[in-house]
């Protein structure tokens, strides 16, 4: 059930209107989780008893976390949930990757390696569920919060239907005390909550969507187009990303306004980032923070020398970008961006006052803003490409003029889209929607509301694809 | 932060339920509008019917009151049929009448009642109507299955869907299909009104491909010539998909009840109907087996005894044929001529032409 098909549409006006309907918090939380549980089973009804089955695991896991006093006993707990979730983890996403790379390296070694591919079906979002799981599990061992008591609560802070299959990957903390929370009907939330999921629906169906039009030819014959085309698919790809995912955070925060919950926000106009650091406290925040405080922090983050913590963020970034797919290309992906951000420290290293001053100005910010985007372009040809040749292929004619094909179809609609983002980051930029709202009458902003939703539905391709990162 | 005071609570609260509430309120009058400017113009979300209805209704305007004789069928029609090929056609009462080409592509009996009523409900009510009969439509019951995915079904009002749906073995999905066109008509509609805005919006979408070398009277013209080895080469792709179908031909009840269900509304809205069977080269004509082509001698003689046949099938040659079924223009022009003369006129003038004058038919007649 995609969130910007008619089916959704469907479903959320019903939970909507039921879940208000209920006077009772605990009725509510119940019909939540059985709507949770029916999203997903509408995919996969035996996965979604696997992640029932997984998180009533880590439930146990919390109450005993916090119940045991004994260092190695808890450590022991520690261990097992989290052998436990990223062994399904890996179970389910990586061994066919694990089995071809180590097949792949003994056959280059001379050796006649044959393994068998195992038949598994990816569980959608079990990227995202996975680490939810985990940062609760650590954070109850850190005693950083206390165990879930109740495990309807728990099992709702796991599979809460706006975040289950693409996030944002939600902090127990945050989430487990909004459950117990009585939600009271507001209209200015109400407002917030549409006004996302209008946003949203707009980034997904009228600027993602088309963009995929210039990418996906490109990527798939990258030999037969030029430069021009190459270039073309390779912005394209990056604001596809941008309001695929942002799209989809949007729609997930907008419904959970609606139901009065309180999702972290995952994107603050990331290709405005000056630097890649900058970039990664913009894209994707929900995971780039899990990244810092559950892997980079742990492995020593900064404290140590530059050696060390360079040698982190090269682990961070790779593990990052493995955990968006199995496949090589992605761990190149996050080595590039780990690479990325051990130069710009390199670079505030050496750079002197004169250079840093110049750098500040409006030029100079101009200057840093376009060479990041260019750096994050560069690899999101890794992350789109499925094969190396393919990824190749595509930084040559991006970088070596190269003749062939021009853009799969006319730029019209590419450039008027690109016009649309740069208007929106500029409006973002000088203040935000809320400040132009606020001078807006109701009837104004009513009209707007409208109009993004009838524009929304009449750029809608045919079909409508799936979201990128339900794939992760 | 503080909470707000109650009073700016208040405004917060009206502002943003205001705010919703016109939203929804523009959303809807905005597909309302839409809906009822397809309505009014339908030409706007069915541009080969909209075209062709808005030039009908030029043609009228041009000379108000003369009667109006309108042709039905696919797209063998539309390239067949030419109206400015046509003798002067007088009415009972004198009047020159006006012909005019409404075929459609793909338009079987199915369609051909669908196209009829939504002419009537546009208020154009001819006086003579002539519907194609070609075997491969009778052949099939489930041809509409396929041609109404093409449909934008947001044109269509519930009478209409109605129409359709009941030559549909499951018609349940096509009010399911229907409804949300009709909540959200722009949705339904948008590939149509992006193509205005040019290729780069509407990729792969060219809802004006039929429109191109029509003319004020429907006749569609969309090849001027074609070379022997392209005839050949086009009648081998057509002889692909129709040979089975022709080879085991057999007159399915579904198209059989469309036609029927046309004769019947023309018949209580007082309209002339008649039935008429296109030309096809020797080669096409051969792919029907003997038992095919006694079969359809059989349905066409019975259908002769409630309402006029021309059959043509015979009288045109393989040149004048793009593909063995479909007319270029010269054939057209010769086709057109005939039928006005030895069919059309004497209908019109309330004649009763030699039309079945087939001795295998003229047998079974007797």
């Amino acid at each position: 059930m995609l969130f910007c098909s008619q089916d959704y549409a469907i479903f959320l006006a019903l939970v909507l209107g039921l879940y208000w309907a209920l006077p009772w918090p605990r009725a509510r939380v119940v019909l939540l989780l059985a709507a949770s549980l029916y999203f997903y089973a509408c995919w996969n009804r035996w996965l979604a008893l696997l992640i029932a089955a997984t998180s009533t695991m880590d439930y146990a896991v919390g109450l005993g976390l916090e119940s045991w006093q004994s260092d190695r006993k808890r450590k022991a707990l520690l261990a097992t949930s989290l052998v436990a979730n990223l062994g399904m983890l890996a179970a389910f996403k990586y061994a066919n990757f694990f089995l071809g790379s180590l097949e792949s390296a003994l056959n280059a070694c001379g050796a006649h390696a044959s393994f068998p591919l195992l038949r598994v079906i990816l569980p959608v979002g079990i990227s995202f569920y996975t680490f939810e799981a985990v940062n609760y599990t650590v954070d109850v061992y850190r005693r950083r919060i206390p165990a879930e008591r109740d495990l309807s609560h728990f099992l709702l802070f796991v599979t809460f239907f706006p975040h289950l299959v693409a996030g944002p990957i939600v902090r127990a903390r945050d989430f487990l005390p909004q459950v117990r929370r009585v939600k009271r009907w507001s209209w200015p939330r109400a407002e917030l909550g549409v006004s996302l999921l209008l946003m949203g629906l707009f980034k997904k169906m009228a600027i993602a969507d088309r963009m995929a039009m210039y990418v996906d030819p490109v990527f798939a014959h990258p030999d037969a187009y030029g430069s021009y085309a190459t270039w073309i698919a390779t912005i394209a790809y990056a604001i596809q990303i941008y309001c695929d995912f942002s799209g989809y955070t949007d729609m997930a925060l907008g419904a959970a306004h609606l139901l009065g919950y309180k999702l972290a926000p995952n994107f603050r106009m990331p290709y405005l980032s000056a630097n890649v650091s900058e970039f990664w406290r913009r894209w994707h925040i929900s995971l780039s923070t899990w990244l810092r405080d559950y892997l980079f922090i742990p492995l020593g983050g900064s404290r140590g020398s530059w050696w060390r913590t360079a040698r982190n963020l090269l682990i961070t970034m790779t593990l990052g970008g493995l955990w968006h797919g199995a496949s090589w290309t992605f761990v190149v992906w996050g080595l590039l961006h780990g690479l990325l951000l051990i130069a710009h420290r390199g670079f505030q290293a050496i750079c002197g006052p004169r250079l840093s001053r110049l750098l500040q100005t409006s030029g100079g910010t101009i200057v840093r803003v376009g060479l990041t985007f260019v750096a994050v372009c560069v690899g999101w040809v890794f992350f789109r490409a499925t094969t190396f040749a393919t990824a190749s292929t595509m930084l040559r004619h991006l970088f070596v003029p190269a003749d062939g094909l021009p853009t799969p179809i006319p730029t019209g609609a590419f450039w008027t889209l690109i016009g649309v983002v740069a208007l929106a980051h500029a409006v973002g930029k000088v203040g935000g929607w809320g400040a132009v709202s606020s001078r807006l009458s109701s009837w104004a902003i009513g009209f707007g509301y409208a109009m993004a939703l009838t524009i929304a539905l009449l750029l809608a391709p045919n079909g409508g694809n799936v979201f990128i990162y339900f794939q992760f | 932060m503080s909470p707000a005071p109650p009073r700016r609570k208040a405004a917060l609260n009206r502002r943003a339920r205001l705010a919703i509430v016109c939203g929804l309120l523009f959303y809807i009058a905005g597909q309302a509008g839409f809906r009822l400017a397809l309505a009014w113009r339908p030409e706007v979300g069915d541009r080969e019917f909209g075209t062709k209805l808005a030039n009908l209704r030029a043609k009228l305007a041009e000379s108000p009151g003369r009667p109006l004789a309108l042709m039905l069928g696919s797209s063998r029609v539309a390239t067949g049929f030419r109206p400015e090929a046509l003798p002067r056609l007088i009415g009972p009462d004198g009047r020159e009448a006006i012909a005019f080409n409404f075929a459609q592509v793909g338009t079987g009996p199915q369609l051909a009642h669908l196209v009829l009523h939504r002419l009537l409900s546009q208020g154009v009510k001819p006086d003579w109507v002539f519907v194609e009969f070609w075997p491969p439509f009778w052949a099939v019951d489930g041809y509409l299955e396929g041609t109404v995915q093409s449909l934008n079904l947001a044109a269509l009002d519930w009478p209409a869907a109605r129409l359709i749906a009941r030559y549909l073995p499951k018609p349940k999905q096509l009010y399911a299909r229907w409804l949300p066109t009709q909540l959200a008509p722009i949705f339904a509609s948008r590939f149509v009104l992006l193509s205005r805005l040019g290729g780069s919006w509407a990729p792969n979408f060219d809802p004006d491909r039929r429109l191109r070398n029509l003319d004020q009277t429907g006749w569609w013209a969309p090849l001027a010539a074609v070379t022997d080895a392209d005839r050949s080469r086009l009648f081998e792709h057509y002889r692909s998909i129709y040979a089975d179908r022709l080879a085991h031909f057999k007159s399915r009840p579904t198209p059989d009840r469309a036609l029927r269900d046309l004769i019947a509304l023309c018949r209580r809205e007082g309209i002339k109907v008649a039935v008429v069977v296109l030309p096809e080269a020797d080669d096409f004509r051969a792919l029907y087996p003997a038992d095919a082509r006694q079969s359809i001698d059989t349905y066409l003689t019975r259908l002769a005894r409630e309402v006029p046949v021309i059959d043509a099938r015979d009288w045109i040659s393989a040149q004048g044929f793009s593909d063995g079924h479909h007319l270029l223009p010269p054939g057209a022009s010769t086709f057109t001529e005939r039928l006005g003369r030895e069919a059309l006129a004497p209908l019109l003038r309330g004649e009763s032409p030699q039309l079945l004058a087939r001795p295998d038919c003229d047998a079974l007649t007797r």
